[in-house]
């Protein structure tokens, strides 16, 4: 059993004037410990896949899917309201930005407790206990201390480790963590995707780390799902996704990335995908990257399926690149 | 290297097309808008659309009653004064005086704010605070006793009046003024305009202006219509617009006497007054709601 | 090789106001030289002082000590007029492209803005430049009607470093230009900065927390911490042989440089480290794996080794 299982997930957005498709038949699984990386570029549909999972979207989202499980329950079939107790205890998510999640006029160890209770926690001192145990578990020095501290007296690194206490404190088989790290501190973000790793092995606990950073996912995932303007581009285990994409957007996204000891003095640019990232009201007919691929051809004007190939995962595109090829055709990596 | 376009461009509409697109959309601020635009149209061509002079004393029609009445008639469609003159002729020539009055007084408000209110946020320091503790006092006493206060020192009349209602309505610019500009200030493109060398006139008049004019709208469309109420006042007061002019307030005013006796030659006035400030509040919460230009997007 | 840029000595120092009257040091006693037509990447957490060193290099702000020489000239020797020439000769790209453009002017007033303020030229000079610039950062001339909102955040980004190409400055300083921008989009932006440095020869002082694009475009990195210099070195000797406990720290942070800094980052010497917050000694050494008593006690010097400068009592040597 699958600890998330999603079959064609779609998003909707409906205003008066016109649907706006912003998550387009998203199928993915995740096992039970395991990391799984979503990588994406603004607008690509990623955070909108979190908040699907956690029922949270907004009241003018229209959502659809086939199937979609969590822990081997069926989601779909409950009503709203059991759907969101269900997923509340079993399920947990970070966001970017921990000063804005946290409420800044009450002490850490109030909402922490607040968020104990809510998960069958009665006794005020035991809350209290969990809530000491809880920031402990996170790596912070002195959480008796801690506890009696507003969210602005502590760093942005703090705060979202107190996120993170908070999202664990109900033991969720299930932590979507949204780019937790991109507003902190490179030495700081490195702190936190340890612990999160070290949670989800301590505890067995599934981690989905939304980013949209490759090199992050490098180390801490199994398997990474590309997306792009809505759609699953390539899923397959990270090692494959890294060293040989299939899919000629998740190549692009390695190549533009400066690589360790590449250095302009030898008159080296990087790989570019030209233009931007289509608006969700404009985008074009077909293939989603189809304007922007170097490899675009005739039969690109029809939207290809997201297919298995043997071996790797599986690619969203007409044309993958083959198993040894390493580089995309038009790429000029010298001017 | 050249940036290749791949996609048609969407037709983007000016922000003009669009501010209308989102104005028409809200009813009660069309209704308002459209009373208003008849009443600047009336007010405009009173001299043609008036059947009588507004200080014509007919002594055969004294306190005739509206046409809808049975002692009515039809050539005095609402009415007459005590004196005989025409009432619907007075009320459409007072719509000049009245609209015209408050138009001057928000030109006046709205431009020496400005002029404060840049000075204040662009100068900092003393000038500021003697600014601002300034607009405070005027603010901390009531609009309507301050411009009374006013007149009885520089004496009744029309002009005084106008000043009057002005310095009143001055402090509300001023602080909607100094406060968007503060918040420009901060902004990046500012910072940018003052690398290029910009001074702080030209900052002010070039980069700043501009993008503080929505809030300046919506101030403008509040104070015209406390300009119109508070000129109405004085005039009822007998401190502002002096009799014979047909001024609304005025016209009220005159008429308090004959309140039972000739109970139109009141409410027709006022219903006047009431309506105008209405709309005009109309027109300013859709002006507001069309030109929070944040949160438009999905 | 002439100096397009050079600072001694520049410290800025910002009073607090509350109760106790303290004094911040946003920038203490930094000096460095930029050579015209190189790139100097400025590396350091927030807080560390990179974008008050920004501001004071444009002019936005009065260093409250210490000298700044653009184009081997010293801004304090000159007043007036010809100072503010000379502070035009350093341009500035911001982070985010959405805001550093007015909402409400089209491109061509943005950009010809500057030329109208400081130079004689004529509506149609003005035209002229506008449009060789525009076809410099890659941008199609029709575009220079049209209103900031319409563009995409890489063509935004494009439009702002026109903006600060109109007064052919001799160095530009770009605050993270990059970072408020898609992974497929910062390439084509950093190819764009890297080719006008060939073509124009410019000169770059590059403000960033990435290491990768750091070493990618950089010639020279500087590392700061609290607003004072940590360890300066090209690139290789940065990258390759970094001596500073904190840039270790730094590359070791950074997943692709891992396996370069391998030792562990984490104090040791947690009592020494919390003595440490409240010394004068060390600005890095509360967070330091190497601390010790002395850098607790006092403020390290600069050691220089030929062009390669650390401040610290320890250099790392591996």
């Amino acid at each position: 059993m699958s600890l998330l299982h999603i079959e064609n997930l779609s998003v909707d957005f409906v205003t008066s004037r016109q649907r706006l498709n912003v998550l387009d038949k998203v199928s993915l699984r995740m096992q039970a410990g395991e990391v799984l990386g979503v990588v994406g570029e603004s607008g690509s549909g990623k955070s909108m896949l979190a908040l699907a999972i956690m029922g949270i979207l907004s009241s003018r989202a229209q959502m659809t899917a086939d199937y979609l499980a969590l822990n081997g329950v069926d989601l779909m079939k409950l009503s709203l309201e059991q759907r969101r107790r269900f997923v509340a205890m079993n399920a947990s998510i970070i966001f970017q930005s921990p000063q804005n999640s946290l409420n800044p006029s009450f002490k850490i160890g109030s909402q922490l407790c607040e968020t104990i209770e809510l998960h069958g926690t009665r006794s005020s001192k035991k809350q209290k206990d969990k809530a000491i145990e809880l920031l402990d578990n996170v790596g912070i020095l002195e959480p008796e201390k801690i506890v009696s501290l507003y969210p602005h007296q502590l760093s942005g690194g703090m705060n979202q480790r107190v996120m993170i206490a908070m999202a664990i404190a109900a033991e969720p088989r299930l932590l979507i963590a949204d780019e937790p790290t991109t507003a902190l501190d490179v030495t700081i973000q490195s702190q936190i995707i340890e612990l999160l790793l070290k949670l989800n092995r301590s505890r067995e606990m599934g981690l989905m780390l939304i980013t949209h950073d490759f090199a992050l996912l490098a180390e801490s995932t199994q398997k990474v799902c590309v997306m792009y303007s809505g759609q699953i581009m390539e899923n397959a285990p990270t090692k494959k996704v890294l060293m040989q994409p299939r899919h000629p957007y998740s190549r692009a996204l390695l190549d533009s990335m400066p690589h360790v000891g590449e250095r302009h003095l030898k008159g080296q640019r990087l790989f570019s995908l030209s233009g931007s990232i289509p608006p969700i009201d404009h985008l074009p007919v077909g293939c989603r990257l189809g304007p922007r691929c170097p490899r675009a051809d005739k039969q690109c004007v029809k939207s290809p399926r997201l297919d298995r190939i043997e071996g790797h995962g599986q690619v969203r595109c007409h044309f993958p690149l083959v198993a040894n090829e390493s580089q995309l055709e038009s790429k000029s990596k010298t001017k | 290297m050249n940036e290749v376009t791949f996609y048609k461009e969407s037709h983007i509409p000016g922000r003009l097309a669009e501010f209308w697109f989102r104005f028409q959309k809200h009813q009660t601020a069309m209704i308002g808008l459209i009373f208003l635009v008849i009443i600047a149209f009336v007010a405009l061509f009173a001299g043609v659309l008036a059947p009588h002079d507004p200080t014509f004393q007919n002594p055969e029609a004294l306190l005739l009653p509206p046409a809808w009445d049975t002692n009515g008639q039809v050539t005095y469609l609402l009415g007459t004064d005590d004196l005989g003159r025409d009432l619907f002729s007075r009320i459409i020539y007072g719509a000049r005086l009245s609209l015209g009055l408050s138009l001057v007084v928000v030109l006046i408000a709205l431009t020496l704010g400005i002029v404060i209110g840049a000075i204040a946020g662009l100068f900092r320091g003393i000038v500021e605070f003697f600014i601002l503790r300034l607009m405070d006092i005027i603010l901390a006493i009531p609009s309507l006793l301050l411009a009374i206060l006013i007149v009885a020192i520089i004496g009744p009349g029309l002009p005084n009046a106008i000043y009057a209602v002005a310095i009143v309505l001055i402090p509300h610019f001023v602080r909607i003024i100094r406060a968007s500009l503060l918040e420009e200030m901060a902004k990046d493109y500012v910072t940018a305009a003052r690398l290029d060398g910009a001074s702080k006139l030209r900052l002010f008049t070039h980069s700043i202006l501009p993008n503080i004019l929505p809030p300046i709208v919506i101030q403008t469309s509040l104070a015209f219509s406390l300009a119109l109420v508070d000129i109405a006042a004085l005039g009822f007061l007998g401190l502002g617009a002096q009799p014979p002019n047909p001024e609304w307030g005025t016209i009220l005013s005159q008429s308090r006497d004959f309140i039972q006796l000739a109970p139109w030659t009141v409410t027709i006035p006022g219903i006047a007054i009431l309506l105008t400030v209405l709309s005009i509040n109309l027109l300013g919460d859709g002006l507001r709601d069309a030109l929070d230009i944040k949160g438009s997007k999905i | 090789m002439s100096i397009a840029l050079e600072v001694k000595n520049l410290s800025k120092n910002y009073r607090l106001l509350g109760l106790k009257n303290r004094v911040i040091n946003a920038l203490d006693n930094l000096s460095f030289k930029l050579e015209k037509g190189k790139t100097l990447a400025i590396v350091g957490e927030s807080g560390s002082g990179k974008s008050t060193l920004a501001k004071q290099l444009v002019g936005i702000d009065e260093p409250t000590s210490g000298s700044i020489l653009i184009d081997e000239i010293d801004i304090s020797s000159v007043s007036g007029k010809a100072r503010k020439q000379l502070h035009r000769k350093v341009r500035m790209v911001f982070q985010n492209p959405a805001s550093s453009l007015n909402p409400n002017a089209r491109i061509d007033q943005i950009l010809t803005e500057s030329l109208r303020i400081n130079t004689n030229l004529d509506a149609n000079q003005r035209n002229e430049k506008l449009q060789r610039i525009l076809k410099q950062v890659g941008l199609q001339g029709e575009h220079y009607k049209k209103f900031p909102h319409m563009f995409s955040g890489g063509q935004q980004q494009r439009i702002a470093i026109a903006r600060a190409l109109m007064l052919d400055p001799s160095v530009i300083v770009a605050d993270e230009p990059l970072s408020a921008l898609d992974v497929s989009v910062q390439a084509q932006i950093l190819n764009l900065i890297m080719d006008l440095q060939e073509n124009i020869n410019l000169s770059i002082v590059f403000i960033s927390h990435d290491l990768g694009v750091v070493e990618h475009i950089a010639d020279h990195v500087l590392v700061m911490y609290r607003g004072q210099l940590m360890e300066y070195g090209s690139v290789a000797q940065i990258f390759d042989s970094p001596k500073h406990p904190y840039t270790r720290k730094l590359l070791a942070s950074t997943p692709s440089y891992r396996n370069r800094c391998k030792e562990s980052m984490e104090v040791v010497n947690l009592e020494l480290s919390k003595r440490a917050k409240k010394s004068n000694g060390c600005v890095f050494a509360h967070r330091c794996h190497y601390a010790q008593e002395r850098c607790v006690e006092s403020q390290p010097v600069i050691i220089h080794q030929d062009e390669h400068q650390i401040r610290c009592f320890t250099p790392v040597e591996k």
